[in-house]
């Protein structure tokens, strides 16, 4: 009963509320949207409610860290379950303080999502209702998911490969 | 249900024993383990075997190893040929150990030895009290060696293979 | 450190009956062949732990009886799986709720030592760490007859074993 509209239809009607406030790319067939963070909520809000559009289902919510020159990324996938399209919708953040707000009052999904995001990257979604650790336990320290966390017994643990008085060969 | 009430008294009784009756004839699937030993394929994964005259200690199980559980020793010794010449050195393996208990049995040291020096076995019953017994030095590894079956066939149409030619 | 759990049963370190030879056999041969198995199947190694329950390699016939309703009625503790730094706590207590003599078995490598996650930021490294195990089987996963195997030596482990020094050590002293 939908239609599916394609990666150019979609693109055209986020251009068409939102201007320069979004980057449009066509990865695989479908909209990979790249908005500033004010318009973060606004847009993913215009995705879910616009009858054409009519993303109802969210895939998921993560992140990426791009290293330190480029800063975090917050990515979510939307679905439309009436349509049959997807849209990716991609949010860059800085890396230092990384700050978000967050679409769980959209999509009651994005609460756990978020959640693991918030413990694996340190990245702060504002306006979350509970904002406490999901899968880590308690005590832990440090946000594993960042490129700069060390993995301890890789550190501890010297390499068998080399004979011992050789030099370990750095790759970097 | 109303119609068990209809049949007759029991029959519900009948019909119970007589699945636990075809159950007790039928013939049971159970292997008898320590006195049956299962019948494996012959590329099963129980154990890796060493065989340390092929060994030229390259490191490179080492090296590929994703769980870091294979420590090796070694050092060279250098001796003079009997009819004169420049000394030759050789590689001597000291310690060649697979930690059993960090082992994942992915096979990449298997696959990543140059030189056929390592091998499956299908043995699979080497539990211990002790943690540290699970590492096999060399020794025991080298008596893995005899539980190593010889490669399946190859299939029909298959290439022939360039192993075992000088 | 493992604590005492609840004593069950007339023998304990201070029963002198226990020390007689043929009462101890008879002990520990009862006691070796009614082990009931509280299955902490984690991940993947429950899945070979429930293949050994069922009929092709039964542990019924090794005296194992199987799936113990909790820790509070169980003798053995198989820990099939990876144990992550957030369950640590929760075994620990299990561990505990089981009443003396207890044994455990560490099944698989990532109970043994990590496995494959030896490098995890949330795996612990073995679940001796938490508590003490009596056999390690080692595999990954392990066949099912690899487990009948431990299981067979951690019966050859009770029939020597002395009960007033388990007792006496409290089941404690983590390797």
């Amino acid at each position: 009963m939908g239609r599916p509209l394609s990666a150019e239809e979609v693109g055209s009607r986020l251009r068409a509320r939102f201007g320069d406030d979004i980057e449009l790319a066509d990865t695989f067939g479908q909209v990979a949207a790249t908005v500033t963070v004010d318009r973060y909520h606004d847009l993913v809000r215009f995705l879910r409610d616009e009858p054409e559009l009519a993303c109802d289902f969210c895939d998921f919510t993560g992140g990426v860290d791009l290293g330190p020159d480029g800063g975090f990324e917050v990515v979510t996938q939307l679905t439309s379950t009436e349509h049959h399209h997807d849209v990716r919708v991609k949010v860059r953040l800085p890396s230092t303080e990384p700050a978000c707000p967050t679409i769980s009052d959209l999509f009651p999904t994005c609460d756990w999502h978020e959640r693991e995001t918030m413990e694996m990257f340190g990245i702060r979604f504002e306006g979350h209702p509970h904002p406490v650790k999901l899968l880590l336990a308690e005590p832990f320290e440090g946000f594993p998911l960042r490129k700069d966390f060390p993995l301890m017994s890789r550190e501890v643990k010297p390499w068998p490969g080399v004979p011992e008085g050789e030099e370990v060969e750095d790759d970097e | 249900m109303e119609t068990q009430l209809h049949e007759g008294f029991g029959q519900g009784l009948v019909k119970g024993l007589s699945v636990t009756l075809r159950t007790m004839l039928h013939r049971s699937v159970t292997v008898q383990y320590p006195h049956v030993r299962p019948d494996l394929p012959a590329r099963s994964r129980g154990v890796i075997a060493l065989k340390q005259e092929n060994c030229t200690v390259c490191y490179k199980c080492s090296r590929e190893c994703p769980d870091w559980c294979i420590y090796i020793d070694a050092h060279k010794e250098t001796h003079e040929p009997a009819g004169g010449g420049r000394a030759r050195s050789a590689k001597i393996l000291d310690r060649f150990a697979i930690d059993y208990a960090l082992c994942m049995y992915c096979g990449i040291c298997v696959e990543a030895c140059p030189f056929d020096a390592l091998f499956w076995s299908r043995e699979f019953d080497y539990a211990e009290y002790d943690i540290h017994e699970l590492t096999h030095e060399k020794e025991r590894l080298e008596e893995w060696t005899y539980t190593v079956l010889p490669p399946p066939p190859l299939e029909v149409g298959a290439e022939a293979s360039e192993e075992g030619r000088a | 450190m493992a604590q005492r759990g609840p004593d069950v049963g007339v023998i304990t370190e201070k029963t002198p009956i226990a020390k007689i030879k043929p009462v101890r056999f008879l002990l520990n041969w009862g006691r070796r062949y009614s082990l009931w198995v509280f299955n902490f199947g984690l991940a993947c190694c429950s899945i070979e732990f429930i293949a050994a329950s069922t009929a092709k390699n039964d542990f019924i016939r090794l005296g194992v009886i199987p799936f113990a309703h909790g820790p509070r009625q169980a003798d053995l503790l198989v820990v099939a799986g990876t144990l992550t730094d957030k369950m640590a706590p929760v075994i620990k207590r299990l561990y505990d709720q089981m009443p003396d003599p207890k044994y455990v078995i560490s099944f698989g490598s990532c109970s043994n030592c990590g496995g494959p996650y030896w490098d995890s930021y949330s795996v612990t490294k073995g679940v001796d760490q938490i508590i003490p195990v009596d056999v390690f089987v080692p595999g990954c996963p392990p066949r099912p007859e690899a487990l009948l195997h431990g299981i067979i030596r951690l019966q050859e482990k009770i029939r020597d074993e002395d009960i007033q020094e388990k007792f006496r050590s409290g089941t404690t002293a983590v390797s």
